[in-house]
């Protein structure tokens, strides 16, 4: 090789592609773009559904909580009658005289007809037992989806 | 040839592109700044409703003590929002059972519950339910065949919700008004 020859060297070629391909670099395409933004967008899907489960559960929780102070209300009715009060047509006077405030929840009394009868420990009387069972329905987060709070109040009496 | 190429290659956006990358950045930020202000909402709204419960279930509880304690019918004012509670108070030391006069008054948001005492006894028997969220508080008397009894509403509502939420408790008002052997102290 002459001084002055133009003829690039090696060296010069290489660093020539490497400037080249940092100036092809630079910028960021409008595809890459887009794309960056689906994959965000894809990633933000969770976090909603995230937020959407949370509010669910948090309305079941009230759901829950008002279901059961409805169906507790039947067993403290329980508690406050009399044994001879607890009878088959019970569940008409609770749904005349304690109506359920909010239509979301249907509230259903079963008064058990059998009397469960034994002896007490000592043999000298009779202990008795009758048995009322709540349930109180609502509709859970999917419309068919039905949600189910029951309780069973027993009320006793002891004959000597 | 590729350094050729490589010097007249667009180094940014053209305006077009840029146009279009604000537009779609745009976009993006509605929708999260949507989402965000959504989730803050429901977040609060969230919150609220567990508070609700929270405080309906305290005030519950506070009532069925007070009713079970009852030495006379309960009597309730619809325009003052209050409910008058006449119980027995049993104390220790001597054990003896104290006549007593109990209201809870719906002001400004919150139910405040406050016995006819002076002093500091009158603030420690001063309690608050509703944390400024109560909308309305409503008692209604009935009955169930032999046993009498108070319905108790309650409507929460703050500005984030959507709809009110609403609780009910029957009280009966059984034990000393009903059952003269519930308690066997006699009244002073």
């Amino acid at each position: 090789m002459a001084a002055g020859n133009t003829m690039p060297t090696r060296e010069t070629t290489m660093a020539t592609r490497v400037h080249a391909i940092r100036i092809e670099r630079r910028a960021i395409s409008l595809t890459e773009i887009v794309v960056a933004v689906i994959f965000m967008s894809i990633a933000l899907m969770p976090l909603l559904g995230l937020l959407i489960a949370g509010h669910q559960g948090t309305a079941q929780t009230l759901h829950q909580t008002q279901a059961f102070l409805l169906a507790d209300d039947v067993v403290e009715a329980v508690g406050a009658l009399r044994y001879e009060e607890i009878d088959a047509t019970l569940a008409a006077d609770i749904a005349v005289n304690m109506p359920v405030p909010q239509p979301t929840y249907t509230r259903t009394v079963l008064v058990d007809p059998k009397e469960d009868v034994a002896d007490t420990i000592d043999k000298k009387g009779k202990f008795r037992v009758k048995s009322v069972k709540v349930k109180v329905v609502w509709l859970g987060p999917g419309e068919e989806e039905k949600r189910t709070i029951e309780l069973v109040a027993l009320k006793t009496k002891v004959d000597r | 040839m590729s350094s050729g190429r490589s010097k007249h290659a667009p180094a940014a956006f053209t305006l077009v592109e840029a146009l279009l990358a604000f537009g779609v950045a745009f976009v993006l930020m509605v929708v999260l700044y949507t989402l965000l202000v959504s989730s803050r909402r429901g977040m609060v709204r969230g919150e609220g409703k567990l508070e609700y419960i929270g405080e309906a279930n305290l005030l519950f509880q506070s009532l069925k003590m007070d009713v079970q304690a009852l030495r006379k019918a309960p009597a309730w004012n619809e325009a003052a929002k209050e409910l008058k509670l006449d119980i027995l108070r049993v104390e220790r030391k001597p054990y003896r059972a104290v006549p007593e006069r109990v209201t809870y008054r719906l002001e400004s948001g919150t139910i405040h519950r406050r016995a006819d005492l002076t002093g500091a006894a009158a603030e420690l028997e001063h309690r608050r339910f509703g944390l400024d969220k109560l909308k309305a508080f409503k008692v209604t008397p009935g009955a169930l065949r032999s046993a009498p009894n108070i319905t108790v509403n309650l409507r929460f509502e703050i500005e984030a919700d959507n709809a009110p939420t609403d609780f009910s408790k029957v009280l009966f008002l059984k034990n000393l008004l009903t059952d003269k052997t519930w308690n066997p102290l006699p009244e002073p």
